[in-house]
């Protein structure tokens, strides 16, 4: 194998990990309401989706970035300022480059816009790369995982979204406790894979 | 006019803690009930954090007016309370440092949850300014309630006691206290809370 042929092969290895083992949803709980918004409609969900890909890609970066700036060494009650800066930063030029861009478009990009930049899932991602993504391309490759993680968490649960809501179901359980249910049992699944609870602290 | 009479009437303050509570009925801010919520004492830090940031930054970016374009207010409402945070944190940091230092990613978190961007917009805002203070309260009170009792009941049932007090609980489910038992935990409590609001 060449050199190029193992990056690639590690990169989808991690994207594979991201989803099942130590996926972002289901092992950590991040973003679960941005999911179950995404999943509701599938119509929404490439969009809601790909949107979550774009800001945990923007937010790694952004977190690569802070680590590695050392005038920028901030005291813990400083930090979500900055990552709410970051997060709004790129929310802003987001929607400008939108607008710019798709003109025509823009009334249904900004709706995925305003849903995928500010969640937990966001947030998280920039504070695990500040704290963890050490060498040059990790960065790139956490915040990648991190949005494979969701999308494959949304698709996961819109398969069964309209069957959870249904009228088969108990009126106490149907909708967000079966939601609930469902997603602890895949959680389940992902705890017996990796056999123990991803550090996320 | 009929139709906001009829609304007036509907509201209750129990509404945040009961049947919209955030944690089993609204599905708001999960991620610290399920991952925070498995402990007693990791959930009763938090719950504090919690209500001081989300009740003050909330009440904050009421004042800020409606003609503000969506983009730039969701941009100021996370400012506020990343701003409020500040001093919350210092305070906090001085009381219980050891405590504080646990609770990791999910403290920064606040700035950005459920509470700050969307249920600002699509519930609070939307009330005149009492029955606002009364619903965020409601709200913080039903989410405080629900993370210690997640918290409680987790950690006595997953690790037989609370805060190294061993209570004779012979029976241990250690999977309690991983993300899967808070989802599953939460789903169920969701279910029972629908079945007592309708008796």
């Amino acid at each position: 194998m060449t050199g190029s042929e193992n990056t690639a092969a590690a990169i989808i290895i991690s994207v594979i990990t991201a989803l099942l083992a130590d996926n972002f949803v289901f092992g950590r709980a991040f973003g679960v309401s941005t999911m179950m918004i995404a999943a509701r409609n599938k119509r929404y969900l490439p969009g809601v989706c790909l949107g979550v890909c774009y800001f945990t890609l923007a937010g790694s970066a952004a977190g690569r970035f802070l680590a590695l700036n050392e005038y920028l060494e901030l005291s813990k009650p400083y930090l979500p300022l900055v990552y709410a800066a970051v997060i709004g930063l790129v929310y802003a030029v987001t929607l400008v480059g939108a607008f710019l861009i798709f003109r025509s478009r823009f009334a249904r990009i900004k709706k995925y816009v305003h849903i995928s930049a500010f969640n937990s899932a966001v947030m998280g991602t920039i504070f695990l790369s500040a704290n963890g993504a050490a060498t040059g391309g990790s960065f790139v490759l956490f915040g990648l995982c991190a949005g494979a993680g969701f999308t494959g968490a949304a698709y996961m649960l819109s398969g069964v979204y309209p069957k959870l809501c249904s009228e088969n179901v108990p009126a106490a359980f149907r909708g967000y406790p079966a939601i609930m249910i469902f997603t602890g049992i895949i959680a389940m699944a992902v705890y017996g894979i990796l056999g123990r609870v991803p550090m996320y602290m | 006019m009929k139709t906001e009479k009829k609304s007036e009437k509907k509201w209750s303050f129990f509404d945040g803690i009961l049947i919209h509570n955030p944690v089993f009925e609204a599905g708001m801010s999960i991620a610290p009930a399920v991952i925070i919520g498995s402990t007693l004492e990791g959930a009763a830090v938090y719950a504090a954090f919690f209500s001081a940031v989300t009740f003050i930054s909330l009440i904050i970016s009421s004042f800020l007016p409606r003609k503000i374009p969506y983009a730039l207010r969701i941009i100021l409402y996370t400012a506020a309370a990343a701003i409020v945070y500040i001093p919350v944190y210092i305070f906090l940091d001085r009381v219980i440092p050891s405590d504080l230092a646990k609770l990791g990613v999910f403290l920064p978190m606040i700035v950005t949850g459920e509470f700050v961007v969307s249920a600002s917009e699509m519930r609070f805002f939307r009330m005149g300014r009492k029955r606002m203070t009364a619903d965020i309260i409601s709200h913080v009170i039903g989410y405080d309630i629900a993370i210690i009792f997640l918290g409680a009941v987790r950690e006595l049932f997953s690790m037989g006691g609370i805060n190294g007090e061993i209570y004779g609980i012979k029976t241990v489910i250690p999977i309690l206290s991983a993300p899967c038992g808070g989802f599953i935990l939460i789903g169920f409590i969701g279910a029972f809370i629908r079945i007592c609001a309708k008796k």
